[in-house]
């Protein structure tokens, strides 16, 4: 419970941070809503001439964009991009911070095994992820009903807003494995800046190349936004391996730590 | 006979190819305390951390209490006080708080023996421990070691960073500690330390324990260094009697190392006219000195 509790303390001013980036994110682009609802005819001539190749790797399908939730999901790519660095930042930095700043020592000698440290390090990270969607859907939803003087559908509004939530636990997943597996690793932001746009790059070629088989290959192709607000739900394959490897990222981690060497200061 | 605290059987650990330790078995007995010698990259540190289970030996086993230390490393910590030679903490916090953290993880409460602590290593407890000397995050690192009254107690180089004062404040500390019943391994290569505190000590040399001695031993069976001025003629062979090594004759001035009875040298001694008489017992680092040159 003490590491726990530690653990909070010390990743709470980040999490804030990300917490009001996301938020400055949204409100901003939700300001130009009004005016684009207005002027929809010309801006879809605009979007129209970006490539197909542009328009499919944004996952969003321009025809969307005239519907309030269609025009959301079109920002919400970018604000689960934020959610992704900053839980693949929480799972990097988890294990590999103590070795970093060397206070792994400390820790190790205390008596509690090393499967209890990362049991605590994990809920901390889960506890602050899940702070951290709670806040974005009571804000976004304050946001969007404020805002917008239009009804819109809440189950297809918060299926959107869920995606959010299984990205930052699979890059919780990567970010733990990667922090445990890689030994001193100096720093921690270019690392997980790498690893989240470099799946989404991943993520755009899979869905540009027509086979389905490569979405899994990216984790912001577990889901898509069109088929969500067409279908209004998830699908379940994908969830389903999303999940499996949750799992399995995390176990082996857990794995690994307990025989891991802690490098000499 | 007492029974082990600290028990080494073969104990190997290589860094992928790089030696680490090869073979090293030794026993420390309840309420000992264990001089661990050896130069920089011998194998002290690696051994130390092999035990606390924060690398995982690639043979051998070692137990503490009784226990292996890499199955139950969580139940033995419960009983060992750790010093590090250099000393990390989360940089933010403050030294009540660190050592309170710290503290949190151990059964008993140790506020009482906290204070104490603090008082006599004069610790200021409100800074944060990045604004910390050297020398103030060693006593950090002293208190938060010593504050659970832990039953085996493990320094690798603690003095480090120390004035004088707390040098000596800290080892009447161990002294103290030793008395109530804690056993200690002393990792050092300040020999003079360990001659003063250790009562058995362990000499390691690349990777391998070469020597296993007692102190008293160490003390009795080695040469006496004898020095003296004189006006007496005297030859070089004068005093060869027992075993006397090194003679170094001049100017009026003997030197040499004598093993033997040392009625046989008094009587040698008492017929010369002498001006000056030294003996003394050879310190450790000529021991220590002893073991490292023989082999190269």
């Amino acid at each position: 419970m003490n590491i726990y509790k530690y653990e909070l303390k010390a990743n709470a001013r980040s999490t804030i941070l990300f917490m009001i980036g996301m938020l400055v994110f949204l409100v901003f682009y939700m300001t130009f809503y009004p005016s684009f609802a207005n002027d929809i005819g010309n801006f879809m001539d605009m979007l129209k001439n970006y490539p197909e190749a542009l328009q499919k790797a944004l996952g969003v399908a321009f025809e969307n964009l005239t519907t309030l939730l269609g025009y959301y999901s079109f920002i919400l790519v970018y604000i689960v991009l934020i959610g992704a660095v900053q839980s693949a930042n929480l799972g990097l930095n988890s294990v590999s911070k103590e070795e970093r700043e060397k206070t792994a020592e400390f820790l190790l000698v205390k008596p509690v095994s090393r499967m209890k440290i990362l049991t605590a390090k994990l809920a901390s990270i889960l506890t602050l992820v899940l702070l951290t969607n709670i806040v974005y859907n009571i804000s976004s939803l304050l946001t969007l009903m404020l805002m917008v003087d239009k009804p819109f559908d809440l189950k297809t509004f918060f299926l959107l807003n869920s995606t959010l939530l299984i990205i930052q636990l699979v890059f919780i997943a990567l970010g733990f494995f990667i922090g445990i597996f890689i030994k001193r690793m100096r720093t921690i932001m270019p690392v997980s800046l790498a690893l989240v746009f470099g799946l989404f790059a991943i993520g755009a070629f899979a869905v540009n190349a027509d086979d389905d088989k490569l979405r899994y290959l990216s984790p912001f192709k577990y889901y898509d936004y069109n088929y969500i607000l067409a279908n209004q739900s998830f699908e379940a394959v994908y969830l389903i391996f999303a999940l499996i490897l949750i799992l399995v990222l995390l176990i082996t981690s857990f794995i690994i730590y307990q025989k891991r060497d802690i490098e000499s200061v | 006979m007492a029974k082990n605290t600290v028990e080494l059987n073969n104990l190997t650990k290589y860094y992928g190819k790089a030696r680490g330790i090869i073979d090293v078995s030794f026993n420390i007995e309840e309420g000992e305390i264990f001089g661990f010698i050896g130069p920089n990259g011998a194998g002290k540190s690696t051994t130390i951390r092999t035990i606390l289970n924060l690398i995982h030996p690639t043979s051998g086993e070692s137990r503490i209490f009784g226990l292996d230390t890499t199955k139950n490393q969580a139940v033995i910590a419960q009983n060992i006080g750790y010093i590090p030679s250099e000393i990390f903490y989360y940089d933010n916090m403050r030294v009540k708080d660190l050592l309170k953290y710290s503290a949190s993880f151990y059964k008993k409460d140790s506020s009482k023996r906290m204070n104490e602590l603090i008082e006599i290593m004069e610790l200021d407890t409100h800074k944060r421990i990045r604004d910390l000397s050297l020398g103030n995050k060693k006593k950090v690192g002293i208190v938060q070691g010593l504050q659970h009254s832990p039953q085996l107690i493990i320094l690798d180089e603690p003095t480090s960073g120390l004035d004088p004062l707390m040098q000596q404040r800290f080892f009447d500390l161990i002294r103290e500690e030793n008395k109530n019943g804690a056993t200690i391994l002393f990792s050092s290569h300040i020999l003079n330390e360990v001659q003063k505190l250790c009562t058995r000590i362990g000499i390691v040399k690349e990777g391998r324990l070469i020597k296993l001695e007692e102190m008293s031993n160490i003390k009795e069976n080695t040469y006496k260094k004898v020095k003296l001025l004189t006006d007496s003629q005297v030859e070089a062979g004068y005093f060869n009697i027992h075993d006397t090594k090194n003679i170094i004759v001049e100017n009026g001035s003997v030197d040499f190392l004598y093993k033997g009875n040392i009625n046989a040298l008094i009587s040698k001694l008492a017929p010369l006219d002498i001006k000056e008489l030294w003996i003394s017992d050879p310190d450790l680092e000529e021991v220590f000195m002893h073991y490292y040159s023989r082999e190269n």
